[in-house]
């Protein structure tokens, strides 16, 4: 479960909120163990991003805790929203601290701490109540929504179809569908716009793990553990051997640019390297050269058009969906955000230009959008 | 309440979704050759099927393997199982449905009398796969009847469901069987009295509603108690299963038992023979149960002369159900059929020995060998 799954989890999480800040001890104590419990992981991960190990995150997590319990009658019981909040209010605070009193922390991991203005709870309320990705299918791309196996059987369909070349009867089979009944269903999926943006979007979108897994090793590509240690050994003091097409300088460089989505001038500050900017930027240079997408958005406007459907690659919300992505998922910066779709936008025959991302992405737009269509479209 | 989407929001916000989401994609299951195998022969569970899924649509090497084995698996058809040149997964995965299927049907009553319909029709263990592919064999068979006026009496003369076990004297039954468009089965039972009381010899009596196979044995569909005046069976997706078209169906495909009726005594059962070009079937009767002896699946079919000579120059495929597959057993030219009774004997490595109520764990198809030749 991500966020709050349905109506009736919604009303009893409010319960045990109001549980929790109200009721006597022992009824309170029940309401926050099973609360709390559905955040540490997060509270975990959330110490770990700052540079705690997971150790010292476990500990961090269960002082919050403990904070959290004390400071119980200061809790406004407003929603998930609130609550998160509140949480993470407590976290930063006492890492904060940490971080004051001990030199082995990077003492700028918190320097962007600010509250949430209280304008913003109901949208973070709204978030956090089920699953965004979802969400996000739903407004930009016109999947059902909560309906994860049913999309995921059409995209599979239409991957069978558009992009390996089975006829019809042969998806069916492939699916274990009767071919004498399915071929109405079927001619419904592939000519679905919906699943038409799906399999676009799901095929055009890179993440940074699996952009730079490709990047480094396309013929096999690596996977995100193996990108660890890759990590792990560039970053220490055994020089790694040359990964593919590249040494060992250049795919610290694609790790920290595609991986990280670091700028030049972020990647400049590592000194381990000595890099100079010509080199960064020859690498990065290199790295959009080899990007996939464009060859992929050929793929689709080939077969979509083929099968004269190739208006849909030019649907906004397709883009939209991708930038949001990018965006809120890889933390990309606007630049690099470009440089994945515009290459493949203009292969299908649209234009991603700075504009256009400017008055998606600039104060948060995409994610108020989201938000208001999540508080207007009940799941 | 709508919230503003022209809102900004403000990039603590943003952090703060952003922590709350990381990280929490569920982990894709490792999907390997095996896995594929089940997926592709249509032997996967419901719960494997996810998961194949999910990891099929991230990766297109994935898919472009999945592609392979279809492919190897139709150029596989053509071959019976021992010969064909198939990857190992895929051989052994057959090799495990054939076996698992073979042994399904020689308990297929039990398990479909002591499992809802629901568990039949949308069941996503290995036997509710397989039951749906018994029920898909006799719905192939009943198609071939229905479609063949001739055979459209094999098993009784009037449109009437058999009544098996006891029936108090001065009640009567009624039935009534519709395919909806949605492919629900609609029955309708109803016990009409004649004599004031009657119905009250079997209240509270197990009533089961059965598919007659005309292969042989039967495929229950539903049982209850006999309470009221009526009994009313739903089946959804019955009609998808078992490839029917909607509308009212012979009464004389169904019976009803009531009280703990004996099992359906053997009849004159057939098998139909499909030809692709989709011509009317031929029907050979069955002699003896089918049966596993010695790794061998055995049938002895009976066929007059007459229509021995119209199928010269033919082959005869016998083919089985497995998952979504359908598998070559074995295949023959006409011509070695030289008497009434032939026996075909099929290897099925591995296989227990025992035997089947219903031929319709064959499906047979002729070929025209100069057009498919061997």
């Amino acid at each position: 479960m991500i966020g709050i799954d349905s109506g009736k989890d919604r009303w009893e999480l409010q319960d045990e909120l109001v549980a929790f800040s109200q009721a006597p001890d022992k009824e309170a104590q029940i309401a926050f163990d099973k609360i709390f419990a559905n955040q540490r992981r997060r509270l975990i991960r959330y110490f770990m991003g700052k540079g705690f190990s997971e150790d010292n995150a476990e500990d961090l997590t269960q002082e919050v805790s403990r904070r959290a319990w004390a400071a119980r009658r200061s809790f406004e019981p407003l929603g998930l929203g609130a609550w998160w909040n509140f949480l993470l209010r407590i976290a930063r605070n006492h890492a904060i601290d940490i971080v004051r009193r001990s030199s082995r922390y990077r003492q700028d991991a918190f320097a962007d701490a600010e509250e949430i203005p209280a304008g913003d709870i109901p949208y973070l309320d709204v978030l956090l109540r089920e699953d965004i990705f979802d969400a996000a299918d739903a407004l930009w791309l016109g999947l059902p929504r909560r309906q994860k196996s049913q999309n995921r059987s059409r995209l599979l369909a239409a991957q069978l179809f558009y992009l390996h070349g089975l006829d019809w009867r042969e998806v069916a089979q492939v699916l274990g569908k009767d071919a004498r009944t399915a071929s109405h269903e079927l001619d419904e999926w592939l000519s679905d716009g919906a699943v038409l943006r799906h399999l676009a979007y799901v095929e055009l979108y890179w993440s940074n793990d699996r952009l730079a897994g490709y990047l480094l090793c396309p013929k096999e590509p690596l996977t995100p553990p193996e990108l660890d240690r890759l990590n792990e050994a560039l970053n220490g003091d055994e020089p790694a051997t040359r990964i593919s097409d590249w040494t060992p300088r250049e795919a610290f460089v694609v790790l920290r640019r595609v991986r990280n989505g670091l700028t030049t001038d972020r990647i400049l500050s590592f000194h381990h390297y000595n890099f100079d900017q010509d080199e960064v930027e020859g690498v990065a240079e290199r790295v959009r050269n080899q990007y996939p997408m464009a060859r992929i958005g050929k793929e689709l406007r080939d077969a979509y058009e083929a099968a004269d459907h190739v208006m849909r690659l030019i649907d906004t919300g397709l883009w939209r969906r991708l930038v949001f992505q990018y965006d809120f998922s890889d933390d990309l910066p606007q630049k690099q955000i470009l440089e994945r779709t515009a290459p493949p936008a203009e292969v299908v025959g649209t234009k991603m230009t700075e504009a256009k991302l400017t008055g998606w992405i600039s104060m948060n737009r995409l994610l108020a959008q989201l938000a208001a269509f999540m508080s207007e479209v009940p799941a | 309440m709508r919230l503003d989407d022209q809102h900004e929001l403000s990039n603590a916000t943003v952090a703060a979704v952003r922590v709350f989401y990381s990280g929490l994609e569920s982990a894709a299951v490792p999907v390997g050759e095996a896995d594929l195998a089940r997926f592709v022969t249509g032997l996967a569970t419901a719960a494997e099927r996810e998961e194949t899924t999910a990891a099929l649509i991230e990766s297109r090497s994935l898919r472009d393997r999945l592609v392979s084995m279809h492919r190897e698996l139709k150029a596989a058809q053509k071959h019976s199982v021992a010969e064909s040149r198939i990857a190992p997964a895929l051989a052994k995965c057959l090799a495990e449905g054939l076996n698992g299927s073979l042994s399904f049907y020689s308990r297929m009553r039990e398990w479909c009398l002591t499992n809802d319909w629901t568990a039949i029709s949308g069941g996503s263990s290995s036997e509710g796969i397989s039951a749906r592919s018994a029920l898909a064999a006799a719905g192939r068979t009943l198609q071939g009847i229905l479609s063949s006026p001739r055979f459209a009496v094999v098993r009784g003369s009037d449109d009437a469901p058999s009544i098996e076990g006891y029936l108090p004297p001065g009640l009567a039954i009624e039935f009534e069987a519709n395919l909806d468009s949605d492919g629900m089965l609609k029955a309708k039972v109803l016990f009409r009295e004649q004599v004031s009381g009657a119905l009250q010899a079997i209240v509270d009596k197990p009533v089961a509603l059965e598919l007659l196979d005309p292969s042989g044995g039967s495929i229950p569909i539903a049982t209850g108690r006999v309470c009221l005046q009526a009994w009313s069976v739903d089946a959804p997706d019955f009609g998808s299963v078992c490839g029917l078209s909607p509308g009212l169906l012979p009464s004389s495909l169904f019976r009803i038992s009531l009280g703990n009726a004996q099992p359906l005594p053997r009849g004159r059962n057939h098998l139909f023979a499909e030809f692709p070009s989709g011509s009317g079937p031929v029907a050979f009767q069955i002699l003896d149960e089918p049966r596993i002896q010695g790794a061998e699946l055995i049938v002895t079919l009976l066929a007059q002369e007459s229509v021995r000579q119209m199928l010269a120059g033919y082959r005869i495929d016998f083919l089985v159900p497995v998952g979504s597959i359908l598998l070559l057993l074995g295949t023959w030219p006409m011509d070695i059929w030289n008497e009434d009774a032939h026996t075909f004997r099929m290897p099925v490595p591995g296989a227990k020995d025992g035997s089947f109520e219903t031929g319709s764990i064959l499906q047979v198809r002729l070929l025209r060998i100069k057009d498919e030749p061997f």
